[in-house]
């Protein structure tokens, strides 16, 4: 798909993300297919742990118990689980879970601005910032830390929004063009209006991104990292 | 640290310094670029590079490696790299700057939290201050909060500048809304923090900065010549603003510490803001840091000190104060505060004498002697104020002995006493003419009319003796003029059988109001920088 296609109504161009998009030049080779969890470090804004599955364990920060959403705080090491169902978030309680100030015992449906309290005092702030996107966020709003520390925990369904917009995932005051990370077929993909560079080469929107490569542009600087 | 993701050398993932891993940019200051890393052990921090590596910048970093305060971004190493660039490795803060939470609030903060904040930035400053150190770049990009604690940042290069090498540095820093009128001048004290730490008040308190432009002229010109618009502050508050604000450095606080202290107390834990996070901002964990030992604390957390134990230290703490001050004042300048005294004190004993003589009950005219009698009296009483003037400006440095000064009093007294009664035989004032003034009638100890040598000495001398007269001339006397004093002085004259009626009791007041119109005195103002200055020494 070259540029000149995309249209500049933001609405259209994400619209076109979930209907027939054109796919990538090659099918991507398994292997080097993306990892379920990475952090995207964005220059001058923040660093944030990127989850692509649709079931996420929320736990106590403990190396080799393969917790997807690990928080440096006293609670279980399964404490809950984030569930993405159609587009829907449901939040599932393994332990002392409330939600809007009740504790629950069912999963549930969390909503935009929910607030989520693990154990005593570990509270997680739920958003869904783009009416089009399932993609959400959580912060953390007690002196906690995620391991490796992040500044807010993405729950990227399909594309994820970086930008000076408001409703955007990633909200970068700076910057002058939004970029969109999407994935499909395992692979990740980026975009923008204006050129990027990936490690040096200028961006070519229909190869996939990885781990460890660096986006760059005029005023802005994202890259990837596995964890 | 402005947020100018433009131009990072340093890509997520490279090593330029051993051990040390950058992560992502944080921001690009006027002194260099700041990195998120994590070293090797694991730990976070923030990696400063300095742009310029100028040995100024390193000195001023080395002095502040070592400070530790609650209130201060932590600095922990300083390396160089191999190609010899410096960085200093640093607390990591994850929260906001007070800048971008003022992005957040344009109508400014709610009270509590500005004066919170006001604390612990003045907190901060204060431990700088306290070690010789000017921050020189205070501005609310380099103060952050790390869950409700604030941090003053970007101070390990505002450089070193002891009060001996002030002026030394002529380069310009800072953001010009910050900028006091003096640095034009190419002077970097300890009142530029001041000055700044005002408008950050006045902004925290309105959302806007006190002196405003279009261009940095503009601005420049306003902090020059305009008065902040103090209207919409607090009325808490606009002592401290205003006095922050003062053009003359001279006339601002002393430092962040005596700022700290004028400010009302604030009860951290009352503010919501400071353990609950704004919505929608990422939060991430304090980083451990030491304790602040009992000494560092307490000029920020002035509220653990008891109201009780301030007040009734204080008084004589700052009275203690000032009095040092006044003894370091320089012979050559005591002596012409001493003469302008006198000179204010001759006029003015001349015009009472005139007018409360005849109040008293004696004209002035229609005796032969009459005019001869005024000038002696006149001269007299001058000379009485004139003792008294010189006694006081020589005991005004410290608090004395009361017993010790009415006796060095009573000689004085003696000896003008003995002046008096020389100078009535040389202007050849008979003894009826003395008596004319019918004072010495009225009192049976004078006898007949009579003015003998003993009777004038033991009067003046006396007179004197019984009042602290020294009080009425200090400079840290309560009100510039105090007429219950006068009145008191007055009542007892009159009531004491060795002072002719009414001329010695009315000279008694003429002298008493004349001492007191003449002498120099410590206005309201100077005496609360001096209270201020004794609660935080």
């Amino acid at each position: 798909m070259s540029t000149d296609r995309i249209p500049s109504n933001r609405m259209a161009q994400l619209y076109s993300f979930f209907s027939s998009n054109p796919g990538p030049l090659q099918p991507a080779p398994v292997a080097n297919a993306l990892p379920r969890r990475f952090i995207l470090w964005v220059d001058g804004v923040g660093g944030f742990l990127a989850c692509l599955n649709d079931e996420l364990t929320v736990g106590q920060a403990d190396p080799g118990t393969g917790v997807d959403i690990p928080i440096v705080s006293d609670i279980s090491r399964q404490h809950a689980r984030i569930i993405r169902r159609d587009g829907d978030y449901l939040v599932e309680p393994r332990g002392d879970v409330q939600l809007r100030g009740k504790t629950i015992r069912q999963p549930t449906l969390l909503m935009h601005n929910d607030e989520i309290t693990l154990g005593n005092d570990t509270r997680l702030h739920f958003q869904r910032p783009h009416p089009l996107s399932s993609t959400a966020r959580l912060n953390l709003l007690s002196p906690y830390r995620t391991d490796p520390r992040s500044d807010a925990i993405l729950l990227v369904s399909q594309s994820l929004m970086l930008g000076n917009n408001s409703r955007s995932h990633v909200v970068c005051p700076e910057w002058d063009n939004e970029m969109v990370l999407f994935q499909q077929d395992q692979q990740l993909f980026c975009r923008s209006k204006q050129p990027l560079d990936v490690d040096g080469s200028p961006l070519v929107s229909q190869l996939p991104i990885h781990c460890g490569q660096q986006l760059r542009g005029e005023n802005c600087a994202v890259s990837l990292e596995e964890v | 640290m402005k947020l100018q993701p433009t131009s990072f050398t340093h890509a997520s993932g490279d090593r330029p310094l051993e051990g040390y891993t950058i992560k992502r940019g944080v921001g690009i200051g006027g002194f260099g670029e700041v990195y998120f890393a994590i070293s090797d052990g694991g730990k976070e921090v923030a990696l400063k590079r300095i742009q310029r590596n100028m040995d100024v910048e390193l000195r001023g970093v080395r002095q502040c490696l070592n400070l530790k305060h609650h209130h201060l971004v932590d600095l922990f190493d300083i390396h160089r790299d191999s190609q010899d660039r410096v960085w200093v490795v640093m607390e990591f803060i994850a929260g906001d700057s007070l800048k971008q939470l003022l992005d957040r609030k344009p109508d400014g903060l709610a009270a509590n939290e500005a004066l919170a904040w006001m604390h612990g930035i003045a907190g901060g400053v204060s431990h700088l201050h306290r070690h010789g150190i000017v921050h020189r770049d205070l501005k609310p990009a380099n103060v952050f909060h790390d869950n409700g604690v604030v941090n003053v940042g970007d101070y390990g290069l505002s450089k070193f500048i002891s009060s001996s090498h002030q002026g030394g540095q002529t380069e310009s820093v800072g953001t010009f809304h910050y900028m006091a009128p003096e640095i034009g001048k190419g002077e970097y004290g300890k009142p530029i923090d001041v000055y700044a730490l005002g408008i950050i008040f006045y902004e925290l308190l309105t959302g806007r900065v006190p002196f405003n432009g279009e261009s940095s002229q503009e601005i420049i010109m306003k902090h020059l010549t305009d008065n902040p618009d103090l209207s919409e502050i607090d009325a808490r508050f606009r002592f401290v603003i205003a006095k922050a604000l003062e053009k003359d450095p001279a006339r601002r606080f002393l430092d962040a510490g005596e700022l700290l202290q004028a400010l009302p107390e604030t009860d951290y834990d009352a503010i919501d803001y400071f353990s609950e996070p704004p919505r929608n901002v990422p939060l991430s964990p304090a980083p451990e840091r030491p304790a602040a030992s009992p000494e560092e604390q307490q000029p920020a957390e002035p509220a653990v000190k008891s109201k009780w134990r301030r007040r009734r230290l204080i008084p004589a703490r700052w009275q203690g104060l000032a009095r040092n001050e006044l003894s370091s004042v320089e012979g050559q300048n005591r002596t012409s505060v001493l003469l302008q005294s006198f000179l204010k004190s001759a006029f003015m004993t001349f015009i009472l004498t005139c007018v409360l003589l005849p109040l008293g009950g004696m004209p002035l005219a229609g005796q032969p002697d009459s005019l001869i009698l005024l000038a002696w009296l006149v001269t007299i009483n001058i000379t009485a104020c004139w003792l008294i003037l010189l006694m006081g400006r020589c005991w005004e440095t410290a608090e004395g002995d009361t017993m010790y000064r009415r006796v060095i009093s009573f000689i004085g007294g003696v000896g003008l006493g003995t002046l008096a009664y020389g100078a009535a035989q040389f202007l050849n004032l008979s003894p009826s003419s003395l008596h004319q003034l019918d004072g010495y009638a009225a009192r049976p100890w004078f006898d007949a009319g009579k003015l003998t040598l003993a009777q004038s000495a033991i009067s003046y001398g006396a007179l004197f003796a019984i009042f602290r007269w020294w009080k009425q001339v200090d400079p840290l006397r309560w009100s510039r003029v105090s007429v219950i004093d006068t009145v008191a002085c007055g009542f007892v004259a009159w009531m004491l059988p060795i002072v002719p009626l009414p001329w010695g009791y009315m000279s008694v007041v003429g002298i008493s109001l004349a001492i007191q119109m003449s002498s120099p005195w410590m206005s309201r103002e100077d005496r609360q920088q001096y209270k201020v200055k004794a609660r935080y020494h």
